[in-house]
């Protein structure tokens, strides 16, 4: 169905040790247990609200696309179609996932600094973040 | 083989002075035999002197019997009698009744009074005398051990030869180890074990003749050497941690027992009220972690979808513009007009030559159903950002019942460490120094147990990430020997080493995990045919990683709240599945197996297990309190008056003497 999107695509070798240490098991972080697909998209997500976004040094393209879900391509193929507001920008989802990975490439760096900031208290900064924004949006 | 006890004849044994014998009719269906006496009269004497005389060791020593520092094995009152240079004995002698034919079994230790007035004791030495043909054949030394093998090797006379009182332990305290441990042990791998032991000595070998040729190789060698090394260190020191666990555990569990049975009803209703406490405690943290996890899990799934709010809402309205313009889904797909154009003709006749008017015509056409290529990806994308918008709005309220749950699990904790504190506090009011003790130990050995717990963890990750380190430095040294010819068949040879091991770590695993299935079948099955509760659970399981788990008719683990004659029925279950899947029929002896069990759960092992045990021989050592009316009446059908036998002790308590009614 998604005939033209990548294989694979990744994240800066400087992202590369939280991508995999915090979706580790036995890690105390948000993310333990998790696909470090899950995080990508989470990192994207977070860039893409911050409006903020850059191209990848070094890029490690250890995440196949087909590890995402289809609702997770939909967090992905979104932000592409918004900002060109055309459906046309489907006809090749290679450019896409680039601009997820520029956004994932900034994100992984507030989640970082929120991280570090918050540590184990960052899933209930989380949730109070999440509601803000629900009743900002409303 | 089949064996069955005929007798036991026991010599200056222990508390036995001069000679003593049981003997037991055997009949298929009155299979039990009862020996009884009071505590401390020498019960638990006879099960050691079967192990003893067996195995040379006794089931409650964890040391040789023949330790100049402990009791000695032959009788006191008997070696009071010993002048200067006189010499006695002890023996046992167990007479069999196989399937081909009797066996003798006896082992003999001696002693000696010398000169000096000091005690000697000799080694304990073995016999073994079975019917080859119409002779008796008579084998000594170390031969014996294979034939003992035979009949039921040592590894295994735990699962027939039982201390009831460690067999309700078992559960109670059992950490997944010891579980898979006695997996392990009727797994029967010892042959796998070896051959695995002699390839890797055999790898090392090899690896001498490796001449450093290149640095790298040179290097690299040294390497494989080195984590091999600490590899071995890792797994000594595992080893001993994992034993220091259990001892503590089981430490603990003593102190734990010994304060909630204690005299004084307020320490005990106190460390009774504490353990239940420490349970809750369990469970909550347990529970209180999974829903953590769940919450972490569902913020990792949603968030992106909140952050992308705005975007998801934009598209959704756009292909549900094209849809509501009939655009989507497509009448007609581009590349069909285009094939049209392209063969020159319509399916209708018409002519779409490049300069007609209907040509023209649908080149303009086309130029709407741009998006119809995309057209399964756009409903795909409809469908899908409907469901995750319906989720956004979920969110709050999905959110809130996770947080409430957390939190109120929480206090709860907050509540128990609280209560837990005040437990610890009314204890120390009551200023006894035996309790102040009893408690300091109590501390000691939880807060080693968590030391244990969190060493035991960060080496099995030291571990792992050593072997991980061991298999890249073999893959470099196998490119290293890849360069040079004159190593050609030494690699094939590593190679073929480590493809052997592979396999055989495979079959091990495989062995393994079919026998933990079957343990997991028959001990379930098993225990819901012994317990008395039957509807009340639902299933024994066994996990891949060797945790048992009873689970209650309404799915809860209840592993650790089960009573001391549930524990025991689990118990037997679990010994019952082991002794099955062994293939070995040995008798069953048991040691206070109805001691702190209430009436019912009496009731169900004395009616239920002889049956259960059809076939096999069952001894039961039990003091008068165990040995009741009920439970007589209840043993009265599967107990041959003949096989009753009853152990006196002299005034002083210092000489004990069966009485069998058969003697």
């Amino acid at each position: 169905m998604h005939d033209t999107e990548p294989r694979n695509i990744g994240y800066g070798i400087d992202a590369a040790e939280s991508y995999q240490q915090w979706t580790k098991d036995d890690a105390t972080t948000l993310f333990s247990g998790k696909k470090q697909a899950d995080l990508f998209v989470f990192a994207m997500a977070l860039g893409k609200l911050r409006q903020q976004k850059s191209e990848t040094s070094s890029k490690l393209d250890n995440i196949p696309v087909s590890a995402l879900k289809e609702r997770q391509r939909w967090a992905v193929l979104p932000i592409a179609i918004s900002e060109e507001s055309d459906l046309l920008s489907l006809k090749d989802e290679a450019p896409i996932y680039r601009l997820a990975e520029a956004y994932a490439n900034e994100g992984i760096k507030i989640l970082t600094s929120h991280m570090e900031k918050y540590g184990l208290s960052y899933p209930k900064k989380l949730i109070i973040d999440l509601k803000r924004l629900l009743n900002e949006q409303k | 083989m089949k064996f069955v006890i005929s007798s036991i004849e026991m010599t200056n044994y222990r508390q036995y002075k001069g000679l003593q014998k049981l003997q037991f009719a055997y009949d298929k269906s009155k299979n039990v035999a009862i020996i009884h006496g009071r505590n401390g009269s020498g019960k638990s004497n006879i099960l050691n002197a079967i192990t003893w005389c067996l195995y040379g060791k006794e089931i409650h020593k964890k040391y040789d019997v023949v330790d100049a520092e402990s009791m000695p094995l032959i009788n006191t009152s008997e070696l009071g009698t010993l002048e200067k240079g006189d010499t006695t004995y002890a023996e046992v002698k167990i007479h069999f009744q196989t399937d081909f034919g009797p066996w003798l079994v006896s082992r003999k230790m001696e002693g000696e009074k010398d000169s000096l007035g000091k005690l000697w004791f000799s080694k304990s030495k073995q016999t073994v005398t079975r019917r080859v043909g119409n002779k008796d054949r008579i084998y000594k030394g170390d031969g014996t051990k294979r034939l003992i093998n035979n009949l039921l090797p040592d590894a295994l006379n735990s699962f027939f030869f039982i201390d009831g009182e460690q067999l309700r332990e078992f559960f109670r305290i059992s950490s997944p180890q010891k579980v898979a441990d006695a997996i392990d042990t009727v797994s029967q791998l010892g042959l796998v074990y070896n051959a695995f032991a002699h390839l890797g000595l055999l790898e090392k070998d090899l690896r001498k003749s490796i001449k450093a040729t290149t640095p790298q190789l040179d290097e690299v060698v040294k390497r494989i050497e080195f984590v091999e090394g600490q590899i071995s260190q890792l797994r000594d020191r595992r080893n001993n941690v994992k034993k220091d666990l259990e001892n503590d555990t089981e430490a603990l569990s003593k102190v734990k027992e010994y304060l909630s049975g204690h005299s004084v009803e307020k320490i005990r209703a106190l460390e009774e009220k504490r353990q239940m406490l420490e349970a809750e405690k369990g469970r909550l943290t347990s529970s209180n972690d999974d829903a953590k996890l769940m919450r972490n899990q569902y913020l990792v799934d949603i968030a992106p979808f909140i952050f992308l709010k705005e975007p998801i809402e934009r598209t959704y309205a756009l292909i549900n513009e094209r849809v509501e313009r009939g655009e989507l889904p497509p009448k007609i797909k581009e590349t069909f007009v285009h094939e049209l154009i392209e063969e020159g003709r319509c399916i209708c006749g018409t002519d779409l030559s490049s300069d007609s008017e209907a040509t023209s015509t649908l080149l303009d056409y086309s130029k709407h159903l741009s998006l119809s290529e995309l057209s399964e990806v756009a409903i795909v994308g409809k469908t899908t950002l409907e469901e995750i918008q319906s989720e956004i709005l979920d969110f709050p309220e999905r959110i809130d019942a996770m947080t409430e749950r957390i939190d109120q699990e929480e206090t709860r904790l907050e509540q128990i460490a609280i209560d837990i504190e005040q437990i610890k506090e009314d204890l120390r009011g009551l200023d006894l120094e035996e309790i102040n003790r009893y408690e300091a130990r109590r501390e000691q050995l939880t807060t080693l147990i968590n030391q244990h717990e969190l060493l035991l963890a960060e080496l099995d990750e030291q571990l792992a990430a050593s072997r991980r380190i061991l298999l890249e430095h073999k893959r470099t040294e196998h490119t290293e020997l890849a360069k040079h010819k004159k190593y050609d068949t030494l690699r094939l040879k590593l190679s073929l080493l480590r493809e052997t091991q592979n396999v055989l770590a495979k079959t091990q695993q495989i062995i393994k995990g079919r026998i933990r299935e079957k343990v997991e079948q028959k001990t379930n099955e098993n225990f819901l045919e012994l317990i008395r509760k039957e509807g009340a659970f639902k299933k024994v399981t066994i996990d891949d990683d060797y945790t048992v788990k009873v689970l209650h008719s309404h799915g809860f683990n209840v592993i650790n709240d089960l009573s001391a004659g549930e524990y025991m029925i689990l118990g037997l279950a679990f010994m019952s599945a082991l002794m099955s899947i062994s293939g070995f029929h040995a008798p069953v002896i048991i040691d206070t197996p109805l001691a702190k069990i209430d009436d019912i759960h009496r009731k169900y092992i004395t009616t239920e297990l002889p049956l259960f045990l059809k076939g096999t021989q069952l001894v039961l050592l039990v003091t008068p309190t165990e040995y009741d009316k009920k439970v007589q009446s209840n043993l009265s059908e599967y107990l041959l008056p003949t096989n009753c036998c009853h152990i006196e002790e002299n005034e002083t308590y210092t000489i004990s003497e069966v009485k069998c009614k058969n003697a």
